[in-house]
């Protein structure tokens, strides 16, 4: 073990710390993405229309199921290659670091619709027929009344979600990325094709990944426990 | 159709060929191990039971007799002791995403040990570790669900402490985790997919591995594979809801039935 020679030497520690970036700008873009994702198909599962919450559950259901490194590698490279065989064109360079937080936030959005639904279906139906009486508008209920307490409702599960999600950025490491986008395992990988070591950035990895989770989850957490105590506070 | 047939064999059953074997002049051409669906499905159930047995091992120690203000503090330390590792091991394993798991569990045993395992024995142990965690967090829930008047009330009508365990306490505990634990699986199922990083054959690699030397297969190799994945967590997934709604209303029932008779009780 020699963590002097792999990992705090001149360019190593410099690819890691670009590496943490990375990391948090793909858990949030993807993360971000999915709670789009998210609010969009619950609103659809929640829909009047049969044939709309028919799609929107076969989104679940689809996306919940699949695993992420195969979806990945599907993604970044079966995708271009039947891309490139239909149409004769190539994908543009760089492209897969958009594909992979399609992958991601598809994934994450998944559950996320099922969270929020259930979010949704916790708030008393009767607080939107007095909001109609009170004469907000569809989109002002929905905004204002329904929503807020249907993420608080559920603001532990949501937190959990968005630390796996957290946590699936590190698969970035099966997409073909130009090194600058590397999240912190890639990085990690690139350093032991240089050294021939893969322990000690492993090791130093980890622990950025644990401080990463662990301080994400206190903070959630700390959070959710707010929301679920105004929850418990709100007349019944 | 003979390479399809072959192509289809690769992706259930056989696996594809790691760099090693095939730089192997011995290396059989029909392949004497198990690779493709039945090397995740090997691994999946391989890690679940030892993930179990540990997960079982690791919830002893964070809820163990020894921390007790009775007992005498060497004992209490210890007992602290052991509580502490079986915590700091579970967050740590649950806080790491899967793959560097798998990277870690693969890469640091060489260079400290001088031991070279064999890929699927590391893939075990992988997964072993990581179902362990998450299983020992479900067995508390379930340990939880046991109201220990349960115990006193079996003792009293004369059963023996096994048998309160056996036909009161294990139900329980068992039925209040089953949705979990079919989650579990079907979380180790997908995950065994992460695999792939480190060229044991199982369905991923196989299925990439089959792209990238027959490039005109283009992405229909890798729709097989997700599809052969998807099915059975999405049957089990299905399962665990039902289980888990079955198991809500019971308690529902339960709990008023219990009302009603305390009810009673009171009138009386």
């Amino acid at each position: 073990m020699n963590f002097d020679r792999y990992v705090f030497a001149s360019p190593y520690f410099g690819w890691l710390c670009r590496g943490v970036v990375m990391t948090l700008v793909i858990s949030l873009l993807s993360g971000t993405a999915a709670a789009c994702v998210g609010i969009g198909v619950a609103r659809l599962r929640l829909s009047p229309h049969g044939y709309l919450r028919t799609a929107a559950s076969a989104f679940v259901i689809i996306f919940r199921n699949l695993p992420l490194v195969p979806l990945l590698l599907f993604l970044t490279f079966g995708l271009p290659g039947l891309w490139s065989q239909l149409t004769g064109d190539t994908f543009p360079r760089g492209f897969e670091f958009y594909l992979l937080i399609l992958g991601l936030s598809a994934n994450t959005g998944a559950y996320f619709t099922e969270i929020l639904r259930a979010g949704v279906l916790g708030v008393a139906p009767q607080q939107q027929q007095v909001a109609r009486t009170m004469g907000l508008s569809t989109a002002a209920i929905r905004w204002y009344v329904v929503y807020p307490q249907a993420v608080r409702i559920v603001a532990p599960a949501l937190a959990t979600r968005w630390i796996h999600n957290m946590k699936n950025s590190a698969l970035a490491l099966v997409v073909p990325l130009p090194v600058g986008l590397m999240e912190v395992v890639g990085q990690a990988g690139r350093i032991a094709g240089e050294t021939f070591s893969w322990a000690e950035p492993l090791i130093v990895v980890a622990a950025i990944h644990l401080v990463l989770s662990l301080g994400t989850g206190r903070f959630l957490n700390r959070w959710a426990s707010r929301a679920q105590a105004r929850v418990e506070a709100r007349p019944a | 159709m003979m390479a399809d047939l072959q192509h289809i064999a690769m992706l259930l059953l056989l696996g594809y060929p790691t760099a090693s074997e095939m730089l192997d002049p011995d290396y059989p051409v029909l392949m004497q191990r198990l690779g493709g669906l039945a090397l995740t499905l090997f691994i999946t159930v391989a890690g679940l039971l030892g993930g179990f047995a540990l997960g079982v091992l690791l919830v002893a120690c964070r809820r163990n007799p020894l921390i007790d203000s009775r007992r005498d503090p060497g004992e209490r330390l210890l007992g602290r002791t052991m509580q502490g590792a079986a915590t700091a091991f579970v967050e740590g394993v649950r806080g790491l995403p899967v793959i560097l798991l798998v990277l870690i569990v693969f890469s640091l045993p060489y260079p400290l040990s001088g031991l070279r395992l064999p890929g699927v024995v590391l893939a075990t142990v992988a997964f072993g570790l990581y179902a362990a965690a998450y299983l020992s967090e479900s067995l508390r829930a379930g340990l939880r669900a046991v109201d220990p008047q349960l115990r006193e009330s079996g003792r009293v009508l004369g059963l023996s402490g096994m048998q309160v365990f056996a036909h009161i306490e294990l139900p329980i505990i068992y039925r209040t985790m089953r949705p979990d634990l079919i989650n579990v699986a079907v979380t180790v199922f997908k995950d065994t997919s992460t695999l792939a990083v480190v060229a044991v054959p199982e369905l991923t690699y196989t299925g990439r591995q089959m792209l990238m030397s027959e490039p005109h297969n283009y992405g229909i190799v890798l729709l097989v594979v997700l599809f052969l994945y998807w099915v059975p967590s999405t049957v089990l997934s299905a399962w665990a809801q039902r289980t888990e709604q079955r198991q809500t209303r019971l308690e529902a029932f339960t709990s008023t039935q219990i009302g009603t008779l305390m009810n009673k009780g009171e009138r009386m």
